[in-house]
């Protein structure tokens, strides 16, 4: 609680959003990898899951891509009464209060997988590629990426991101390579890892994972319309000079043709742009509406009128909630680490 | 001749969910990629479903001129026959995706459903093997082509169940995303393909 409320008064008073957002997401990330890590070790005496079965784990990423597959089996589960099988309606219940309060920003805010990425990301700073860009079609991957593992989970009843192409599962634990099917799972893993997680990221300075992978994205871009919290950008300030293009992590803002940026749907309002804009023109607005320009720390505004401005709700609902989130594994993942290094 | 029609089509209605999961991945993204209207969604399903016709008489057929000669189908012909789909798809997928697709963008003709749905139909899947089992009993040509006509029949109530997604094609970038899926869905068939070739 100490960290998240340090967090956000980094960013009331140095008006940087993303970058400190940036800090709490990573240690999110590491604390998760630190505490599923040692609780896999802990429980199993290895990092191998062993089942010849994978079910779907309680994951949001698993969960989006096998969408159709929960759907079914809450269906039957309502029907039949066996309320004990209601665990993914609970889940369903968190992610709507999740998605009313924060929509896409859950991406950037509260996802501890995201953190990894965002982590290698910013690694190289200047040394990465400054002006990376993919042409438009590829940002809709994930949407494919969705569809495809949606259908095929459905009609094989198995979570098939999970066990074909999830390079998250880094960060628990991994199938034991027994079989040849199961060593090319594992082949996928490390590729999609090295590639999605770690250098894409650390060479293009960008959120591969995110921004080119995960279904969750795509599912979360869909229903996060639903949620007030925008980036707009005014066109009236806007200069062109397509820094918010560059900066964006997860390739969220289209450049094509001679007229001003595009923030396409699949923004998930980590504040980068907002942060590298010279001009002011990006601003958190909710639905798109004026908000009277972006703030700056120090500008002459009281501290409470501050507190009332679209970016100061979007910093707290995404420290809280991420906050809450981050709760119930960052302490135990400290716990852990102390312990380890008191041995 | 009506008792017959009626084995076909019960076999057909109880195991068509079974069909549906087999035709999904490859019809799915397909209607989703195409452009929007009720006529067109009609149109593509349509043709996909005389090529699954005519690959399943191709079988009624066969099988009853053959007879017991025909009981086992060629263990390659189901991964060739995912091999060509998936072929099929991914071309499908750069023709509408690559800026300059090539030859693939022969691949976005009309007549694609068509062979989509061919391909489909010549995957041998449980309930199709379950069908030939009994088509192997029955000694003529034309008691076949009843029998499976009535199971292509049952089968077809729940493929054509897919047309209640067409409306999600009013998400803007969602035929985007669908023709990428069409990519991946036929990197998956190619792969399963060479599997059960290898």
């Amino acid at each position: 609680m100490g960290f998240t409320a340090a967090i956000a008064f980094l960013v009331m008073k140095t008006g940087r959003v993303s970058r400190w957002r940036a800090v709490f997401l990573v240690v999110m990330a590491w604390a998760f990898v630190v505490r599923f890590k040692a609780q896999a070790v802990g429980l199993k005496a290895g990092a191998f899951m062993t089942e010849p079965t994978q079910e779907v784990p309680y994951c949001h990423v698993a969960l989006s891509s096998t969408i159709l597959n929960a759907a079914y089996n809450q269906y039957l589960a309502l029907k039949s009464g066996a309320w004990r099988q209601w665990g993914p309606l609970s889940l369903g219940f968190l992610w709507l209060v999740f998605t009313l309060a924060l929509g896409q920003a859950w991406c950037s805010w509260v996802c501890y997988f995201g953190g990894l990425d965002e982590g290698f990301s910013r690694l190289l700073g200047r040394f990465r590629l400054r002006r990376f860009s993919l042409p438009p079609a590829v940002r809709d991957l994930p949407a494919g990426v969705l569809i495809f593992f949606a259908v095929i989970s459905m009609t094989s009843l198995t979570p098939m991101f999970c066990l074909w192409a999830c390079p998250i599962k880094l960060t628990t634990s991994f199938l034991d390579p027994v079989d040849a099917v199961r060593k090319a799972q594992t082949v996928i893993l490390v590729v999609m890892a090295a590639g999605t997680l770690v250098l894409g990221p650390l060479i293009t300075g960008k959120r591969v994972f995110c921004g080119l992978v995960c279904p969750f994205g795509a599912w979360q871009s869909l229903w996060g319309q639903v949620n007030p919290f925008r980036v707009t950008l005014d066109k009236e300030s806007c200069t062109r000079c397509r820094l918010c293009v560059w900066a964006c992590p997860t390739m969220a803002i289209e450049h094509g043709g001679p007229g001003h940026p595009r923030i396409i749907p699949y923004c998930n309002r980590c504040g980068e742009c907002v942060d590298v804009c010279p001009e002011g023109a990006i601003s958190f607005t909710l639905l798109g509406l004026p908000s009277g320009g972006q703030v700056v720390a120090g500008a002459g505004r009281s501290p409470l009128a501050e507190l009332w401005e679209v970016r100061s709700l979007l910093v707290f609902c995404g420290l809280v909630l991420g906050g809450a989130v981050g709760g119930v594994f960052v302490p135990d993942a400290l716990r852990t680490l102390a312990k380890a290094l008191l041995r | 001749m009506k008792a017959l029609f009626a084995e076909g089509l019960a076999l057909g209605l109880s195991t068509g969910l079974y069909c549906l999961g087999a035709c999904a991945p490859f019809l799915v993204p397909y209607l989703l990629a195409e452009e929007t209207g009720w006529r067109r969604d009609l149109t593509v399903l349509g043709k996909f479903l005389i090529g699954r016709l005519a690959a399943y008489m191709l079988f009624a057929v066969v099988v009853g001129y053959l007879g017991a000669r025909a009981a086992t189908p060629p263990p390659w012909l189901t991964g060739v026959a995912f091999l060509l789909c998936g072929l099929a798809l991914i071309g499908y997928a750069v023709a509408r995706n690559a800026p300059r697709p090539g030859a693939c963008g022969r691949l976005a003709a009309p007549g694609m459903p068509l062979l989509m749905g061919f391909l489909a139909g010549i995957n041998i899947c449980p309930p199709f093997t379950a069908g030939l089992v009994r088509l192997l009993t029955l000694g003529s040509v034309g008691r076949c082509v009843v029998y499976f006509a009535a199971f292509y029949l049952g089968t077809t109530v729940y493929v054509a169940a897919t047309l209640l997604l067409a409306p999600l094609k009013a998400v803007p970038r969602l035929r985007a995303a669908a023709s990428i899926a069409c990519g991946l869905s036929g990197l998956w068939f190619a792969a399963m393909g060479l599997a059960a070739l290898r």
